[in-house]
């Protein structure tokens, strides 16, 4: 899960109070891990601030950091297009960053489907190692195969799924 | 070098558009697998490049020949001589013995009894059927007739294997059974294979794999 | 290639088995009985075409034969004596004889040789002089039971007989049989009755589970086949079976050829070695039969599209329409209007009438399927519940098939009924089961000249002289009681006939005396005190025993009495009552010593005997259409048969599906049984119009002018409800199969 990236993609469509951007995340991502706190929150804010990757457009009056709004900068919009268009490491358990960037996708217009396309490749390419795998080793290493192979294989389940329900998934999170 | 290509293959059945200028191609040896979802093309375009029918437009190369303009005759010819197939339910003649059906493309090639028998009956131990031979089709489990349908495939020595979801009626582990052998024996045999299913297991023992959507190939594995 | 089909025909397991074993036992019925109709064709062919040396008319007056034929009988059969004399050299030979016979020798036929070494001489060997020389071979008879006897004589014997005729040349030429005609309509007609539910049936066989077949041929295009080889496996498993099925019907010819010697088409049997479909009927059928198979196979495949990936139909069949009865209309029209336009004449024109049968029942077929999709709209229509909505949209869906199943039992019934209207209708008009009083009585009409224009060299009746000794012989014979009828005197001529009798005129009036008729009580009485009277007697030749029982008694109250001494008169007729077969025999032989005076239309017979040849004829008649009709059931039986087994394992698989999925058996039943019984009454009831109107018109045409039109007998109605019924239990028959191929267990789908 990559919260600092998740945030600077919150961001990308319009900028955000701290106090929305925990809302949004909740919202969207919460079912998925953990609800994000105020720590971690203002914490990553302040790391991305420091990374050039947000700026601060100025407070509300009342200071204090919920009066804060963060926009995204140049380097941050790179950030976001970085990691979204590059496949994630296959590897189990992944659907919680693989939602993320297909609703961060949707929310800035960025095209979903092929970066699913993009994962699938590497899923598969990633089953074909693992099948040359278990094909040459004893049986305890194609058992071992077998299990990456069966999670890789629940992944692209998940992955042509949510590439044909894109539309769908657009139409809610933009509600 | 390229055996079999198709280039912006289109094909309708009715008012149902299935291919939608689709292009491939399949290197000699090479296991190719054809995924997508269902109603994707993906099986019309293997019909196409099997010569099983000619797609509306575009061209299907096969060994510098063009099979979209060759007559039903041709095609046939070839179909016997230079492809082999296999199905998803094996497609085997269910009223002959698992032998005679692996003899059949010999025999229907012409070629004398004797040898055809005997060339059949050499598949049976390479494919872990010994001594199934003579069973009927009906007498056999999924994964031996689909095993008996790899032979009867593989029997002429063709140039490219059509596979069409050749496990979707098997369970797993069987299905791996009759994966493993079928690359194999394919590899041995330097066939190249199209591989269409829609199963990430399946086109894993393959080199490479193209997506069809909505009637077209999306290339993959490089980006383009 | 053909190999390998041969490989797939014989070699593939059960189901392949079954298949060709049905196919083949329901060709061996059609070719089985096919090659009896040829070999029953053959034989009356054979016997019409046999030289009529009993015909022989033309004099030669320089011939070298004496020739005298003249016909007698014997236990109601007709014996043709031949008395001849040579007179010359280089004399013809009569056919089926070595030489004519020396005198004193004769020559007879083996039932007649048989007939006279069991029967005593009083009762026929005597009508013979000479001795047995010879057995007339087959070249000379035309039939074995023909009774025929060749007798040689010194011409001097001969020549002054007035009816011996000298001629030159024997008559090679056939008998101009006047029934020919009818005969050979009837041949074509049973042809065509056997012939079209046998072509159902062999079609159907060859079809039972089409759609299974071409599945396979489709797994066979995918490896490769071509078309071609396509083409050649299927012909091999359509020509395999149908030679298989014409050599089980060559066997099951061999079965029925005992029984059909036994058959008198012709009212007397056939010669054995003449009944036989020929070499060429033999290979003709080898060569045909299969030949139409792979024909017909050919033609089934064309209708379907067989892809690599499958059998698709090349287009779902439209609807049948309407204009599907019109050939059956034109059909019927052509048969009914010309028999309607000429009343007069019983059947129009054979070719014609058999053109217009083939279009009816041709017509009939064609008709089915729109039938069929009008009878599954009803029940669509009637009926509520999963059984009859799975009937009602099979029917709706493939008529033509549905059909098919029941288009052979809808021709059975079509000829069924037409036969049921006709048969009683022609029986009913001779009344062959009245008895008279008269049946034991034999009756002899002696040689008259025309009154109205005497012929001088003829002598009128038996003359006193000859009649004296010859009563004398008669009332010797014990159990005898001879009658004779005398001319009437010039004087009696002038008595006006009483009433107008039915063929009266001048010449019907006999005189009988009354001691005489005494003993002929059913003459009638004489009035009191007469010795004899004036009757009218010309009612005494008709062959309907109802016609002659209207007339009777010949002697009525006002008949008229007549004073003149009959017996100084010639006798015209005699009566001869019997009590026995024997004494009516030895009536007969006494009767052959006057042979040249009998009149060759009025051979000694009794009333009995000559009412017995009509009845004869017609009961022939009425079995072989008997026999039509139950072996055309019979065929039409197996073809329902074949049809339902055959549809029933073409859909083997959504039956086993939709038991599977928990649609009791008893559904399935009433399915099956809904979509069979729905077109088969609808065609039954079809049919028996069509039958009805085909029969109507003749049947009115058959019936005598005072007799209406018979409705066909109860026991039709019975028959055709016994018909459904039998038809209800082959289906049902059927059903026990329909559980075994959709058993769950077995719900594997290659």
């Amino acid at each position: 899960m990559n919260i600092p990236t998740t945030l600077l993609g919150l961001l990308e469509p319009e900028p955000s109070h701290g106090y929305e951007l925990k809302r949004s995340y909740d919202t969207l991502f919460a079912d998925n891990g953990r609800l994000l706190s105020f720590g971690q929150l203002y914490g990553t804010l302040n790391r991305l601030e420091r990374d050039g990757q947000i700026q601060v457009l100025g407070a509300s009056p009342g200071g204090g950091p919920d009066r804060k709004q963060y926009m995204i900068t140049e380097t941050g919009v790179a950030q976001v297009e970085t990691w979204l268009s590059e496949p994630e490491r296959p590897e189990p358990m992944l659907q919680a960053t693989l939602f993320v960037k297909v609703v961060l996708a949707l929310l800035s217009d960025r095209p979903a489907a092929r970066y699913l396309d993009v994962q699938r490749d590497a899923h598969l390419e990633r089953m074909r190692e693992l099948t040359t795998m278990r094909k040459a080793g004893p049986l305890s290493r194609t058992m071992l195969a077998d299990y990456g192979l069966f999670h890789l294989e629940a992944d692209l389940r998940w992955i042509d799924m949510t590439a044909a329900r894109l539309d769908q998934l657009r139409d809610e999170i933009s509600r | 070098m390229t055996i079999l290509s198709a280039d912006n293959l289109t094909k309708s059945f009715g008012a149902t558009v299935a291919l939608h200028g689709a292009s491939m191609s399949l290197e000699p040896g090479e296991i190719l697998a054809v995924m997508g979802p269902s109603g994707s093309g993906k099986s019309t375009l293997l019909h196409c490049l099997a010569g099983i029918f000619a797609p509306d437009s575009g061209t299907v190369t096969f060994d510098a020949r063009r099979l979209d303009t060759m007559s039903d005759r041709e095609r046939t010819r070839l179909r016997r001589t230079d492809f082999g197939f296999v199905f998803q339910f094996g497609e085997l003649v269910p009223e002959l013995t698992a032998v005679d059906n692996v003899a059949l493309p010999l025999l229907l090639a012409g070629m004398r009894r004797g040898t055809a028998y005997a060339r059949a009956r050499s598949w049976f131990p390479r494919l872990e059927l010994a001594g199934l031979e003579d069973r009927r089709t009906g007498e056999l489990s999924g994964g031996q007739a689909q095993r008996v349908a790899v032979g009867r495939a593989l029997v002429t020595g063709p140039k490219v294997l059509f596979a069409d979801e050749p496990t979707g009626a098997l369970d797993s582990l069987t299905g791996e059974k009759v994966m493993d052998l079928m690359v194999d024996t394919v590899r041995a045999e330097g066939t190249a294979v199209i591989l269409v299913t829609h199963d990430a297991r399946v086109a894993s023992h393959a080199d490479r794999q193209i997506t069809v959507r909505d009637g077209q190939v999306i290339a993959s594995g490089v980006q383009v | 290639m053909i190999r390998f089909g041969l490989h797939m025909t014989l070699r593939s397991g059960r189901e392949a088995f079954t298949r060709l074993v049905v196919t083949a036992l329901s060709v061996a019925v059609g070719v089985g009985l096919l090659l009896s109709v040829l070999a029953m064709y053959h034989a009356y062919r054979d016997t019409i075409g046999k030289p009529c040396w009993q015909c022989t008319s033309t004099t030669d007056a320089h011939g070298s034969l004496l020739w005298n034929y003249s016909e007698d009988e014997y236990d109601g059969a007709t014996m043709h004596r031949l008395d001849v004399a040579i007179v010359g050299a280089h004399a013809s030979v009569v056919p089926g004889l070595s030489a004519m016979p020396a005198p004193g020798q004769y020559y007879v036929s083996p039932a007649l040789a048989t007939l006279l070494r069991a029967t005593p001489g009083d009762e026929l060997g005597d009508r013979f002089p000479g001795a047995l020389a010879g057995i007339i071979g087959p070249a000379g008879l035309q039939s074995p039971d023909d009774l025929v006897i060749v007798i040689g004589h010194q011409a001097s014997d001969l020549s002054n007989l007035p009816r011996t005729m000298r001629v030159g040349r024997i008559q090679t030429a056939p008998h101009d049989l006047s029934t020919s005609q009818f005969y050979q309509f009837g041949f074509a007609m049973g042809a065509v009755v056997l012939l079209i539910p046998m072509l159902v049936l062999i079609g159907n066989a060859t079809r039972i589970a089409a759609a299974r077949r071409e599945q396979r041929y489709a797994a066979m295009r995918l490896v490769g086949a071509e078309r071609s080889q396509i083409n050649v496996v299927a012909s091999v498993d359509a020509v395999v079976g149908a030679v298989l099925g014409v050599a089980l019907g060559i066997g099951l010819y061999a079965v029925l050829r005992p029984a059909l010697k036994d058959i008198p088409l012709l009212g007397y049997r056939f010669f054995d070695d003449t009944i036989t479909p020929t070499g060429w009927g033999f290979v003709g059928i080898l060569v045909a039969v299969p030949a139409a198979a792979a024909i017909s196979c050919l033609l089934s495949l064309r209708r379907v599209q067989i892809s690599p990936l499958g059998v698709a139909r090349r287009a779902t069949p439209p609807a049948p329409r309407s204009w599907r009865v019109i050939p059956l209309l034109i059909g019927l029209a052509t048969f009914i209007i010309p028999v309607l336009a000429s009343p007069g004449s019983s059947r129009g024109t054979p070719d014609l009438a058999v053109l217009a049968l083939i279009l009816v029942m041709t017509g009939l077929m064609i008709s089915g399927p729109w039938l069929t999709m009008m009878a599954s709209r009803l029940l669509a229509r009637w009926t509520v519940g999963g059984s009859s909505l799975l009937a009602a949209r099979r029917l709706a869906d493939n008529p033509r098939s549905s059909f098919r199943a029941v288009s052979g039992l809808m021709l059975a019934v079509m000829v069924g009924t037409a036969l049921a209207a006709l048969v009683p209708a022609a029986i009913d008009s001779q009344d062959t089961t009245h008895t008279s009083p008269l049946r034991n009585v034999l009756r002899v009409g002696f040689l008259q000249s025309d009154r109205l224009k005497p012929d001088p060299g003829t002598i009128d009746g038996l003359t006193p002289a000859q009649a004296g000794p010859l009563l004398a012989k008669l009332a010797a014979i014990p159990g005898a009681v001879p009658v004779p009828l005398y001319q009437p005197s010039q004087a009696d001529d002038a008595v006006p006939p009483p009433d107008e009798g039915p063929m009266s005129g001048p010449g019907g009036q006999l005189v009988v005396q009354c001691a005489d008729a005494q003993r002929l009580p059913a003459l009638g009485v004489c009035p009191a005190g007469a010795r004899a009277v004036l009757m009218d007697g010309s009612a005494m030749y008709t062959d309907n025993l109802r016609a002659l029982n209207d007339y009777l008694p010949f002697i009525k109250p006002d008949s008229h009495a007549t004073s003149n001494d009959a017996t100084r008169q010639p006798v015209s007729d005699l009566m001869v009552k019997v009590d026995s077969q024997a004494t009516l025999e030895r009536v007969r032989t006494v009767l052959s010593g006057y042979r040249e005076d009998i009149s060759p239309y009025d051979t000694p017979m009794t009333f009995g005997e000559v009412g017995d040849v009509r009845a004869r004829l017609y009961l022939e008649i009425q079995r072989i259409v008997t026999i039509l009709a139950g072996v055309t059931l019979l065929v039409a039986g197996c073809g329902l048969a074949v049809a339902i087994s055959g549809g029933m394992v073409e859909r083997k698989r959504p039956f086993t599906l939709l038991r599977v999925t928990g649609t009791g058996l008893g559904t399935l039943y009433r399915t099956v049984l809904l979509e069979t019984v729905m077109p088969l009454i609808a065609a039954t009831v079809l049919a028996a119009g069509v039958g009805m109107s085909v029969a109507y018109p003749i049947a009115r045409a058959l019936a005598p002018e005072r007799h209406g039109v018979v409705l066909p007998h109860p026991s039709y109605a019975l028959t055709l409800c016994g018909g459904l019924l039998i038809s209800v239990a082959i289906i049902a028959a059927c059903l026990p199969f329909l559980s075994r191929i959709t058993a769950t267990q077995n719900a594997r789908f290659e």
